[in-house]
C-alpha cells in the first residue's frame, strides 16, 4: 500500500512539475505579436531615434537605402508599428538622457551600441521564455519588430554593396554584367 | 458577357491557358477565382514584398479559404505552396519551363516502374512547341545533350551561364558532367507585349512582367470582351450533365449570402492538383456517392511531390552568386541514367542563385556578417528526384473544414523503398559535384524526408484511356461525368519524371482547349 501511495505521490508530483512547466511557458513558445496602435505618421522624434539605430545595428551609414521609408510605411500601413516605435524612441531617449546626452541620436555611434547592449536589446537576441519574460514584453517586440526588420532590410540591400556586389537585386541589373567575372574585392570588406 | 459556353475553376497557368485558347477562337468563357484580383504587372506586389518587405494581405486569400492537412513525411506548409489569387501561383512561380522526355510517359515498359501514360511524347510535342510560344520561353537546345527531341526552335535565346556557372561549369566538364542553360519563362528580349527582363533579381515577384504570369493572357483573353473573370467566387460543387441537363457548378461569391448554379456547355476544374482532386471528391452524389469520377477508387490517388533535396557547399574562391534574378545552371544528365529502373530520374539544379535571402535566425550582428560573408562562397546544390506514386501517397478529404462548411483537403504522404534508393542516387550525383567541383566537403543531410516539392504537385485525378484505370480520360474529360473536365497537373498519369512540371500541365491544357474547341463546343 505504501508503494501505491509512493507511486501516486511521484506520479501528482511529475505531473504538478508539468502543468507549473506549462504555466511557465504561457502564454506560448513565440514571442508577443504586434500591440494595440492606430497606423498613423511618426514623430520627428521617433524618425531621428530610427535613423540613428538603424546605423547603430548595422555598424555603418546607410548609403543605397534610406531605412525611414520602411519605418515610415509600416507605421502608417500597419497597426501597432507606429505604437512601438514611439515606445522605443521615447525608452532609449530616456536611457540617453541618464548617459548626459540630449537624445539617443546625440550619443556617439559607439555609444549607441554600448547603450543598447547595456539594455539588452541588441546584439545578443533575447530567447523568449513565456510567462517569466511577460514583464519584459516590450524588450522582445523592439527586438522582433525593429531590429530584425532592419538586419532583414539591410541583408537584402545594403550588405550586396558591403559584400562587393556591384548592384543588388531590386533593381534593374541588365543582362550584360552577370556573365563576367567580379575583379577582386577590395577595402575593408575583401 | 450572355451565358457562357465553358466554365473554368481557377485562373492559374492551366484555367488561363484553356481561357486564352478559348476566347481568341470566339468562345465565351466564365473563370472562377475563390482568391482576389491581384494588379498586372505586379510592380504593386514588388513594391509590398520589395521595397516594403511586407506581406500585403490584399494580395492573398481571404482567411478560411486555405487549410489542407497532412500527415506522414512532407513537413512543409503546402498551403504555402499554392497561391490563391487571379493568375494563382504562376503570379510568383519561378519560370522553369521544361519538357519531360519521351521516356518519362512510358516507365513501366520502360524501367518497370509506375505507369505508362495514355499519351505518348510525340502525341504531345507540338503542344510543348504551342505552350512555349505562349509563355514565351527563352532556351536554346544547343548546350543540351539530353534535352528531348523538338520540332521547333524556342521562341527566344537563353540566358547565358553567369560568371561563376561557366568557372564550375569546366570543372565539371572535366569530370564527365555537362551544365548547361535552363529555358525558362523570361523574356530574353520583348516579346507578345512583353517588355526584356531587366534583371530586377526578385523574380517571385517580377514587377515588369518578364517572368510570366498568367495575368497577362488574362487581360488578352478579356480584351476579345469574350472572357468574364469573377475572383473572391469559390467553387463548391460540379455538377456532372447528363439527361438534357447541362453541367453546372455551385458558387459562393464572397459578397453573397447563399450559393448559386452557375451552367454551362462545359466545366474545366483547373484548380491545381489538390484543389481539383477534393472539389472531385467534394462533388459526391447520386450515381458516384464517392466523388466525380470515382467509380474506379482512383480519385485522389498517384499523388505525387518532387523530392527536392538540397545542400549547400561551400567554395574556397569568391562567387558572387545571384547577380542573375532567374535560373542559369542546371544538368538533366541524370533524368535517364543508366541505372533507372532501380531509382528514379534526377535533376541536378547548380544555379547561380542569391541564397542570401534565406538567411533568417541571426543570433548578432557579427552572425549577419558572417552569415553573409560566407554566402559569397556558397552555391546551393539541388537534387529533383522522381517520387513513385503508391496506396501511402493519398489526398483524401479532411476533418478540418473551410469558411463554407466544406472539408479541406488531407494528404497522408510517405515515402517508398523507390524513394529511398533515389535520395542514394541523388547522394551519389551529389558527391560527385562536390568532388568535381572542389566543394569543401559537404555530405548531403542524411534523411530523405528532409525535402521540398518545389510546389510541384501532381496527380490525384489520373488521366487513362480506361474507366477503370483513372479518374479523367487523355484529353481530360471525367469518366462517367457528361460535360466536366479536370485540366493541368491533378491528371498526370504519373509524375513528370523529374522537371518542373509546369509547361508539360500547359500543353495538355491547350491540348484540352482544343479538344473541347472542336468536339465539345463545335
Amino acid at each position: 500500500m505504501a508503494a501505491v501511495r509512493a507511486a501516486l505521490a511521484l506520479g501528482l508530483a511529475v505531473a504538478a512539475g508539468g502543468v507549473v512547466r506549462w504555466i511557465l511557458r504561457f502564454p506560448g513558445r513565440s514571442t508577443p505579436g504586434l500591440p494595440r496602435g492606430s497606423p498613423g505618421p511618426l514623430s520627428p522624434r521617433a524618425e531621428l531615434f530610427l535613423a540613428a539605430l538603424s546605423e547603430a545595428v548595422v555598424g555603418r551609414p546607410w548609403s543605397e537605402v534610406d531605412p525611414l521609408e520602411l519605418f515610415r510605411h509600416r507605421a502608417a500601413s500597419i497597426p501597432g508599428y507606429r505604437r512601438i516605435y514611439e515606445e522605443m524612441a521615447r525608452k532609449l531617449d530616456r536611457q540617453a538622457r541618464r548617459r548626459g546626452a540630449r537624445v539617443f541620436a546625440s550619443l556617439a555611434p559607439e555609444d549607441r551600441r554600448g547603450l543598447l547592449r547595456e539594455v539588452k536589446i541588441f546584439p545578443q537576441r533575447p530567447r523568449w521564455r513565456g510567462l517569466r519574460d511577460l514583464p519584459h514584453r516590450q524588450r522582445f517586440r523592439f527586438d522582433r519588430f525593429v531590429i530584425r526588420e532592419i538586419l532583414h532590410l539591410y541583408v537584402h540591400t545594403e550588405a550586396w554593396l558591403h559584400l562587393g556586389y556591384p548592384a543588388r537585386p531590386g533593381l534593374p541589373r541588365g543582362l550584360g554584367a552577370y556573365t563576367h567575372p567580379l575583379p577582386a574585392p577590395t577595402g575593408p570588406f575583401r | 458577357m450572355s451565358d457562357p459556353e465553358v466554365i473554368v475553376v481557377g485562373s492559374g497557368p492551366v484555367g488561363t491557358s484553356i481561357s486564352w485558347w478559348l476566347c481568341q477562337r470566339g468562345h465565351r468563357v466564365l473563370v472562377l477565382e475563390r482568391g482576389p484580383d491581384v494588379p498586372y504587372p505586379h510592380s504593386p506586389q514588388f513594391e509590398a514584398r520589395v521595397v516594403h518587405q511586407t506581406d500585403d494581405p490584399r494580395f492573398h486569400a481571404a482567411p478560411g479559404l486555405k487549410g489542407i492537412t497532412t500527415s506522414g513525411d512532407y513537413r512543409f506548409d503546402l498551403d504555402r505552396e499554392r497561391s490563391a489569387v487571379v493568375g494563382g501561383s504562376g503570379t510568383h512561380w519561378e519560370g522553369i519551363a521544361l519538357r519531360m522526355l519521351p521516356v518519362d510517359f512510358r516507365t513501366q515498359s520502360r524501367h518497370g516502374y509506375g505507369v505508362d501514360w495514355p499519351v505518348d511524347y510525340a502525341a504531345l510535342e507540338p503542344w510543348y512547341g504551342r505552350a512555349e510560344d505562349l509563355l514565351s520561353i527563352s532556351g536554346t537546345a544547343a548546350d543540351d545533350p539530353f534535352g528531348p527531341p523538338r520540332s521547333s526552335p524556342y521562341p527566344l535565346p537563353a540566358f547565358d551561364l553567369a560568371a561563376d556557372d561557366r568557372l564550375l561549369a569546366r570543372r565539371l566538364r572535366a569530370a564527365g558532367i555537362t551544365l548547361h542553360t535552363t529555358p525558362q519563362a523570361r523574356t530574353r528580349h520583348p516579346r507578345d507585349g512583353r517588355p526584356a527582363c531587366a534583371n530586377y533579381g526578385t523574380c517571385a515577384v517580377c514587377p515588369i512582367g518578364a517572368r510570366y504570369s498568367p495575368n497577362h493572357h488574362l487581360r488578352q483573353a478579356a480584351q476579345t470582351g469574350r472572357l468574364d473573370l469573377r475572383p473572391e467566387t469559390t467553387v463548391r460543387r460540379v455538377l456532372p450533365g447528363g439527361r438534357g441537363r447541362r453541367p453546372a457548378v455551385v458558387v459562393r461569391a464572397r459578397e453573397d449570402r447563399q450559393d448559386r448554379e452557375l451552367v454551362a456547355r462545359a466545366v474545366v476544374v483547373a484548380g491545381g492538383a489538390i484543389e481539383s482532386t477534393r472539389l472531385l471528391l467534394l462533388s459526391s452524389g447520386p450515381g458516384h456517392p464517392d466523388g466525380l469520377g470515382n467509380a474506379s477508387g482512383h480519385l485522389g490517388r498517384h499523388f505525387a511531390l518532387h523530392h527536392v533535396w538540397w545542400n549547400d557547399l561551400l567554395y574556397d574562391e569568391l562567387l558572387y552568386p545571384g547577380r542573375f534574378g532567374g535560373w542559369t545552371g542546371q544538368s538533366l544528365q541524370f533524368l535517364d541514367a543508366p541505372t533507372r529502373g532501380r531509382h528514379g530520374a534526377l535533376k541536378v539544379v547548380f544555379s547561380s542563385r542569391a541564397v542570401v535571402h534565406e538567411l533568417r535566425a541571426w543570433g548578432s550582428a557579427d552572425e549577419v556578417w558572417s552569415q553573409l560573408e560566407r554566402r559569397r562562397r556558397t552555391r546551393r546544390l539541388l537534387l529533383v528526384g522522381e517520387p513513385e506514386t503508391g496506396p501511402r501517397k493519398r489526398l483524401q478529404l479532411s476533418r478540418r473544414r473551410d469558411c463554407f462548411g466544406d472539408p479541406f483537403a488531407h494528404l497522408h504522404y510517405e515515402l517508398s523503398d523507390f524513394d529511398r534508393a533515389t535520395f542514394a542516387f541523388a547522394r551519389e550525383v551529389h558527391d560527385r559535384f562536390v568532388a568535381a567541383t572542389g566543394a569543401q566537403a559537404a555530405p548531403l543531410p542524411q534523411d530523405p524526408a528532409r525535402f521540398g516539392s518545389g510546389a510541384h504537385h501532381m496527380g490525384g485525378c489520373r488521366m487513362s484511356e480506361r474507366v477503370a484505370d483513372g479518374v479523367v480520360d487523355p484529353f481530360g474529360a471525367v469518366h462517367g461525368a457528361a460535360g466536366v473536365f479536370v485540366a493541368g497537373g491533378a491528371c498526370f498519369a504519373g509524375p513528370s519524371g523529374a522537371v518542373n512540371p509546369t509547361l508539360t500541365m500547359v500543353a495538355l491544357a491547350l491540348r484540352t482547349a482544343a479538344y473541347l474547341a472542336e468536339r465539345v463546343l463545335r
